[in-house]
C-alpha cells in the first residue's frame, strides 16, 4: 500500500516573530564584536557564563516556561528562532545551551516543586549551569548497559560509578544523570533513574580530559559515595530510560543538528568573492544552500508536530542524521572551495574558524547517538530486524 | 484503509489516482509502454477521474494549488508514472491562466525558449520532449519583442526525431521552423514552464523513491543469506537507513517547493525541490541496488524500472547540478550577509 513512513506537514515561523529576530540579531551584531574565528567555530559547545547571563536578562532562556519558574510563556517556535540566530552567529551558547534544552525541561515535566522554585529560574537568568551524566567508560553507544550505581540509603541516595564524556562537567553547576537505581547492567533498560547532582557536593572527582583540539572540553567524573539527598530523584525511579527517551526527539532534530559549523558558509561566500567563482563553487555553495532549507523545513516541521503531542521520532532521526552529515562536510567543502592552508591563522577569522572546526566535527556524528547507532534506530523503525 | 470521505481534497484525488493505478498498471505494463503500447485507454480512465484538471484555475479546473497536487503526484511516481499527467497537469494550469483552450488528450511540455514571428509561427527546438509521441499537443512558451506567449501546436505535423531516454518513455527531439500554432496568448514573464517541470520531476522523484523504499525493506526482510534475512546485517541496514533519509529529505524538498510555488516564489522553491530530490535520486538507487544485488539489474526486477526513472528525471527539466548552480550564484552573489536573512526568510508569506 502506498505510503511514506515519514511525514514533513509544513510549518511556517509566524510572521509576528519577526519583531523577536530583529531584536536577537541586534543584540548578537552588538554581542560579536570580540569573538574569534576560534571562539565562532565552538558554536552551542562555547561556554561563556557572562554572555548566558545577558541572554538570560533578555528573556531568551527558558523561553517557554511558565512565568511562575522564571520562564517567559513565549511559544516554543519563539524560543526556535532566538535559537537558530544565536547558532547562526556562532555565539557562545554553551553556558545554558544544555539548560534550557534539556535540563530546564526534563526539571518542568519531572521534577518535583522544590527543584522547580530553585533551579528553573536561575536557570532562566543564565546562571545555573547544567551537563549531563550518561556515556560510562564501559556504556558507549551501548548506553543502557551502564553499571554506575544510585543505591537507596535512609538519608538518600548513594551513587557510586563513573561517568565520562561529560561536556564542561568541572564548569557547571548541576548534572542529570543516568544511574542503575536497581538490577545488574543485564538488565540494560531497566532500574535506570535520573538523579539531579549538586556538583559540589563531597565525593565527586572531575577529571578534564583534553582533546584534540587542545582543549579540555570533556570530563570523566568519579562518584565515591556521594551522598543525595532523598529528593534528588528526578522523575520516577526506574523510568529514567523511558525519560531520557522522552526529551530525544527535541534533542534529535533541533537546529543544533545542521548549524554547528554553519557559520564557515558566510565566511567562505566573503572570501569567494574576492576571487573569480567558477561553475563547481557555484554548484557546491548551492547544494549547501538547499540542504540547510530542507534541513530547517524538516525541523520546524517537527517541532511543530511536538506541539501537536506527535512524537515523531523516526523524523528526528532522519534529520539530525542528514544535519550532522551536513556541519561535518562543511569544512571539507570549504576546503574544497578555497583549498584552505593548513596554517591556523588567529588574525583571520575563516581560517582560524576552519582550525577549530576542521579538529572538532569528528564528535558531530558521535555526540546524541553516533550515526551508526542512529541508522540502526531507523532501519529498525521501518521494520528491519 | 481510511474512508476517502476524511481526507484532504489532494488526499482524496491521489487516493482515486492509487485504486486507479493499482489496477491498471504493473511492471508489464510499464514494461509494454515503454516499448511503444498505446496509453490512451489509461489516458481517458485517468481524465475521467477529473484530476488532469486539478491545478487549473477555477471557471476550468479545481484550482488546487501545487500543494494539494503533490499527494497525487507523489502516487504518479509511486506507480512509474505510465502516463504524461504531471506536463497534463501544468499544461492546463497554464492554458487557463492564459485564457486558452486545453485541447482534449494527453499534453506534451517543452520548457525551452521559442520564438515567435509576426504571424503566430514558432521556432527552435527541443532535444527531448517525454511523451510527444503519445500527445495530441505541445504547449510551450515563446518569445516576440521581449513579450512570452504561450503557445499550443498539434502533434500531428509536428516535425520531430524519436530519442532514446533511460526512461524510455516515448519521447521526441523536435525543431520547430515557423510552426503554425494552433493557439497562442501573451503570458506574464513570470510563466516559468522550466519551474514549473522542475518541480513537477521533483514531485514525481519523491513518490519513486516511498516506493524504492518500500520495495527495499520488504526485500531486506524476506531474502535470506548466511541462514537470516539479509536485513539483519548491519550493513544492510545501513544501506536502508540512507534509502530512507534520502527519501525523507526529497520529501521535505518537495513540500517546501509546492508551498513556495502556491505563495509565488516559484522559481527559487523549485530549484531546491528538485536539486534536493535529485541528490535523493542518485544516492537513493544505488543504495537500493545493493540491497537487492545482482536481481534487481534484471530487466524482469521491477526496481530498474523504478531507477532507471530516477536517473531520467534527476536530469530532466534542469539537473540537481544545473539548479545547484542557479541557486549557488545567486546567493554568493547576494553576499555573505544576505545568506541567513535568505534560508530564514525563505518561507514566504502568502
Amino acid at each position: 500500500m502506498l505510503s511514506s513512513p515519514f511525514h514533513f506537514p509544513s510549518y511556517h515561523v509566524p510572521p509576528e516573530t519577526e519583531g523577536l529576530r530583529e531584536e536577537v540579531r541586534e543584540f548578537l551584531a552588538e554581542m560579536s564584536s570580540h569573538w574569534s574565528g576560534w571562539d565562532i567555530g565552538h558554536s552551542w559547545t562555547g561556554f561563556n557564563r557572562e554572555f548566558s547571563r545577558e541572554v538570560g536578562k533578555r528573556g531568551w532562556i527558558g523561553m517557554a516556561w511558565s512565568k511562575a519558574y522564571g520562564g517567559h510563556e513565549r511559544s516554543v517556535v519563539e524560543r526556535y528562532v532566538v535559537v537558530e540566530e544565536m547558532l547562526a552567529a556562532g555565539a557562545p551558547v554553551g553556558a545554558h545551551w544544555v539548560a534550557d534544552r534539556q535540563s530546564g525541561p526534563l526539571i518542568l515535566r519531572h521534577g518535583n516543586e522544590a527543584q522547580k522554585q530553585t533551579l528553573l529560574p536561575r536557570i532562566a537568568r543564565g546562571e545555573a549551569a547544567f551537563c549531563i551524566g550518561l556515556s560510562e567508560p564501559d556504556s558507549g553507544s551501548d548506553l543502557a548497559s551502564l553499571r554506575a550505581r544510585a543505591e537507596k540509603v535512609s538519608d538518600g541516595w548513594l551513587l557510586n560509578g563513573r561517568k565520562i564524556w561529560t561536556t564542561y562537567a568541572r564548569e557547571c553547576d548541576f548534572m542529570i544523570g543516568l544511574f542503575r537505581s536497581s538490577g545488574s547492567p543485564e538488565q540494560k533498560q531497566k532500574g535506570l533513574s535520573q538523579f539531579l547532582i549538586d556538583l559540589t557536593v563531597p565525593g565527586i572527582e572531575i577529571n578534564p580530559i583534553r582533546d584534540l583540539t587542545g582543549e579540555s572540553h570533556f570530563n570523566e567524573i568519579v562518584f565515591d559515595n556521594v551522598l543525595l539527598p532523598e529528593d534528588s530523584l528526578v522523575g520516577e525511579e526506574g523510568n529514567g530510560w523511558a525519560q531520557v527517551n522522552a526529551e530525544l526527539a527535541y534533542e534529535r532534530s533541533g537546529p543544533d543538528r545542521y548549524l554547528s559549523s554553519y557559520p564557515l558558509l558566510p565566511a567562505a561566500i566573503d572570501a569567494l568573492n574576492e576571487n573569480t567563482m567558477d561553475r563547481l563553487s557555484a554548484r557546491a555553495v548551492g547544494l549547501a544552500f538547499t540542504d540547510i532549507t530542507v534541513l530547517r523545513e524538516m525541523s520546524l516541521s517537527i517541532l511543530n508536530q511536538l506541539g501537536e503531542g506527535k512524537t515523531p521520532l523516526q523524523e528526528a532521526a532522519v534529520t539530525k542524521l542528514l544535519g550532522t552529515e551536513l556541519e561535518q562536510d562543511m569544512p571539507e567543502l570549504v576546503r574544497s572551495l578555497l583549498d584552505c592552508s593548513p596554517s591556523i591563522d588567529p588574525h583571520h577569522t575563516l581560517s582560524h574558524m576552519q582550525g577549530y572546526l576542521t579538529q572538532s566535527v569528528p564528535s558531530f556524528s558521535l555526540r546524541g547517538g553516533t550515526n551508526e547507532i542512529m541508522r540502526g534506530i531507523i532501519a529498525r523503525g521501518l521494520g528491519l530486524r | 484503509m481510511t474512508d476517502a470521505t476524511d481526507l484532504p481534497i489532494g488526499e482524496m484525488l491521489a487516493d482515486q489516482l492509487q485504486r486507479l493505478l493499482a489496477r491498471a498498471v504493473d511492471a508489464k505494463r510499464l514494461t509494454a509502454i515503454e516499448e511503444g503500447a498505446p496509453i490512451t485507454e489509461l489516458w481517458q480512465e485517468i481524465e475521467a477521474l477529473g484530476v488532469t484538471l486539478a491545478l487549473a484555475s477555477n471557471d476550468i479546473g479545481a484550482d488546487l494549488g501545487w500543494q494539494n497536487c503533490l499527494p497525487m503526484l507523489r502516487t504518479l511516481g509511486w506507480h512509474g508514472a505510465p502516463v504524461p499527467l504531471a506536463e497534463s497537469l501544468l499544461a492546463s494550469q497554464v492554458l487557463a491562466a492564459a485564457g486558452m483552450d486545453i485541447p482534449a488528450g494527453a499534453l506534451a511540455v517543452s520548457h525551452v525558449a521559442f520564438t515567435l514571428d509576426g504571424d503566430n509561427c514558432v521556432s527552435g527546438s527541443d532535444g527531448l520532449v517525454s511523451w510527444l509521441p503519445h500527445c495530441s499537443h505541445l504547449v510551450g512558451v515563446a518569445v516576440r519583442n521581449k513579450q512570452k506567449f504561450l503557445f499550443v501546436v498539434s502533434t500531428t505535423d509536428l516535425p520531430s526525431q524519436p530519442v532514446d531516454s533511460f526512461a524510455r518513455i516515448p519521447a521526441a527531439a523536435i525543431t520547430l521552423q515557423a510552426q503554425a500554432v494552433a493557439q497562442c496568448a501573451p503570458v506574464a514573464e513570470s510563466t516559468d514552464l522550466l519551474a514549473s517541470m522542475a518541480l513537477l520531476r521533483a514531485a514525481v522523484i519523491s513518490g519513486i523513491l516511498d516506493r524504492i523504499l518500500s520495495l527495499t525493506i520488504e526485500y531486506a526482510n524476506t531474502r535470506q543469506q548466511f541462514g537470516r534475512p539479509i536485513g539483519k546485517f548491519q550493513a544492510i541496514q545501513h544501506h536502508v537507513a540512507e534509502l530512507a533519509m534520502q527519501s525523507a529529505a526529497a520529501q521535505a524538498g518537495v513540500i517546501f517547493g509546492c508551498q513556495q510555488m502556491d505563495v509565488g516564489n516559484s522559481v527559487s522553491g523549485a530549484a531546491i525541490a528538485k536539486v534536493r530530490a535529485s541528490v535523493a535520486a542518485t544516492a537513493a538507487a544505488s543504495a537500493a541496488h545493493q540491497v537487492f544485488g545482482a536481481i534487481g539489474v534484471t530487466e524482469e526486477h521491477e526496481l530498474q524500472l523504478l531507477t532507471r526513472r530516477l536517473w531520467q528525471w534527476r536530469g530532466e527539466a534542469g539537473s540537481d547540478h544545473f539548479w545547484a548552480e542557479t541557486l549557488g550564484r545567486e546567493v554568493i552573489a547576494a553576499g555573505s550577509h544576505n545568506l541567513w536573512p535568505r534560508i530564514t526568510d525563505a518561507q514566504l508569506r502568502a
